[in-house]
């Protein structure tokens, strides 16, 4: 009489992720019970990694410059060292080590989560009143990481540029404003764009798959771990895939 | 009064189920695997995923039954346990299917409604905390709550006496005998005493053995 249940698919994953489209396109008719979800999810994924984000970010910047003077100074082209700051960490840096923060810290939160809610009845419990478990608990997840996450990425550049221009103060004295024109005349609108393409990419795709990981529990609480390690292993393959087909889709472009 | 037919009913938990009943004024149906009357109970709301088969609702298909129907004002469903929003308070658990149901009107309306239920059911819990901080029966008479709210045509309510010692079974039956002068119910239970006494119709599934 009873059932074994069955595996979860490819093809569900999609049928998973055009539900979420749809609740997405109807937003406006449950956007009473999702602005809370958003909020929460912004300051938990946003406001909350900004320190983690601001050490990395200041390291990261502070090394780049370290590194890309030690190295191009030895050809007397010390000036250039703007150029790596710019192509390395504005363009790729910042955009993959926040994400793979993000999926460290929101990624497991939000499969954990919704993972335990599935065991709890929780979802069921949304179906019976007729609430959309997409609707209210994936779609306000999915836009609170992407916000979050453009926000963080946007942090972390800025942090990475000062800390790079503080650490430049070690090796030659140069002033801010100098530092800045450097920097802003080989920045580019492309890499701007490109960063915060990246950026709300990375977020919708780790909102996603944390989320189709979390629903995907069936029963037993034993599956939450799995689906989370699943979370997190599905999201950096996906991260970094799609951060390559980004910089080669651009880089044709150019 | 509502026809309810399971015709060849398959779904993860069930194989090939049929049962052809009409709901009453407070319909029970009596079954001691417990099983059975959850699974129907919960394809009511469309909690049960149907594989193959029928559920017909007044001999309509159960999707077309609600093509133009609100779900919350036909069916309210109270779980066996408690069940809460662990990450809302209580408040904000029975606001949140509430405001669905009655979109546009006061919380102030609400408040009155959730402290006048509150003090019949004798609870004396904060409505500001959350569900962790409370007893299971105490979640339970909540849930009770939230479905009233609703003031939905039938109240459905999966296994009731579960959870609860003597004293609580007790406050719980006299509620229901009250509340079913003026709510049609439909009650999924074990307890054979419950049943003959709250009963208008009893739908027998102790001797029932699905294919």
């Amino acid at each position: 009489m009873i059932k074994e249940q069955k595996k979860k698919s490819v093809q569900d994953f999609f049928l998973f992720l055009a539900e979420t489209i749809h609740e997405l396109a109807h937003l406006k008719s449950n956007r009473h019970v999702s602005n809370l979800v958003v909020m929460r999810q912004i300051l938990f994924t946003g406001v909350e990694a900004l320190p983690l984000i601001g050490f990395i970010a200041l390291a990261i910047g502070g090394l780049t410059i370290m590194q890309g003077y030690a190295f191009l100074s030895n050809f007397g082209q010390g000036i250039w060292v703007h150029i790596i700051l710019v192509k390395v960490v504005v363009s790729e840096l910042s955009g993959i080590i926040t994400a793979l923060v993000v999926i460290a810290r929101s990624g497991t939160a939000i499969s954990t989560e919704l993972g335990n809610m599935q065991v709890n009845r929780e979802i069921k419990l949304l179906h019976s009143i007729g609430i959309s478990p997409v609707g209210y608990l994936v779609v306000s997840r999915l836009l609170g990481v992407m916000v979050a996450m453009l926000v963080l990425t946007l942090y972390f550049n800025i942090i990475a540029v000062l800390g790079g221009w503080l650490f430049s103060q070690f090796f030659n004295h140069l002033e801010f404003r100098a530092f800045m024109n450097d920097f802003l005349a080989v920045l580019t609108l492309q890499d701007v764009l490109m960063s915060i393409l990246k950026s709300v990419l990375f977020g919708w795709i780790i909102a996603i798959t944390a989320s189709y990981q979390g629903m995907s529990v069936s029963q037993a609480s034993t599956e939450v771990p799995q689906r989370t390690i699943k979370a997190v292993v599905n999201a950096i393959f996906a991260v970094i895939i799609s951060d390559i087909a980004l910089s080669w889709l651009f880089w044709m472009l150019r | 009064m509502m026809q309810i037919t399971f015709e060849h009913f398959c779904s993860a938990r069930l194989n090939n189920f049929c049962l052809d009943f009409t709901m009453g004024s407070c319909s029970v149906v009596y079954d001691p695997t417990e099983l059975l009357s959850t699974v129907m109970l919960s394809a009511l709301v469309g909690l049960e995923e149907m594989h193959s088969g029928k559920l017909l609702l007044d001999g309509i298909s159960y999707d077309d039954y609600f093509a133009d129907r609100q779900l919350l004002s036909c069916f309210g469903y109270v779980f066996d346990e408690g069940i809460m929003l662990a990450n809302l308070t209580f408040r904000e658990n029975l606001l949140l299917p509430w405001r669905k149901r009655f979109e546009g009107e006061s919380e102030k309306h609400f408040d009155q409604e959730l402290k006048a239920w509150m003090t019949h059911l004798e609870l004396k819990i904060d409505p500001n905390l959350r569900p962790a901080f409370a007893s299971p029966t105490q979640r339970k008479f909540m849930g009770f709550i939230r479905a009233v709210l609703l003031k939905p045509e039938y109240l459905l309510i999966d296994d009731p006496y579960y959870l609860l010692n003597k004293t609580e079974r007790h406050r719980l039956f006299g509620f229901l005998t009250e509340l079913r002068q003026t709510q049609k119910m439909l009650i999924g239970s074990a307890d054979d005493d419950f049943t003959g006494s709250i009963a208008s119709e009893v739908i027998d599934l102790s001797s029932f053995c699905p294919a």
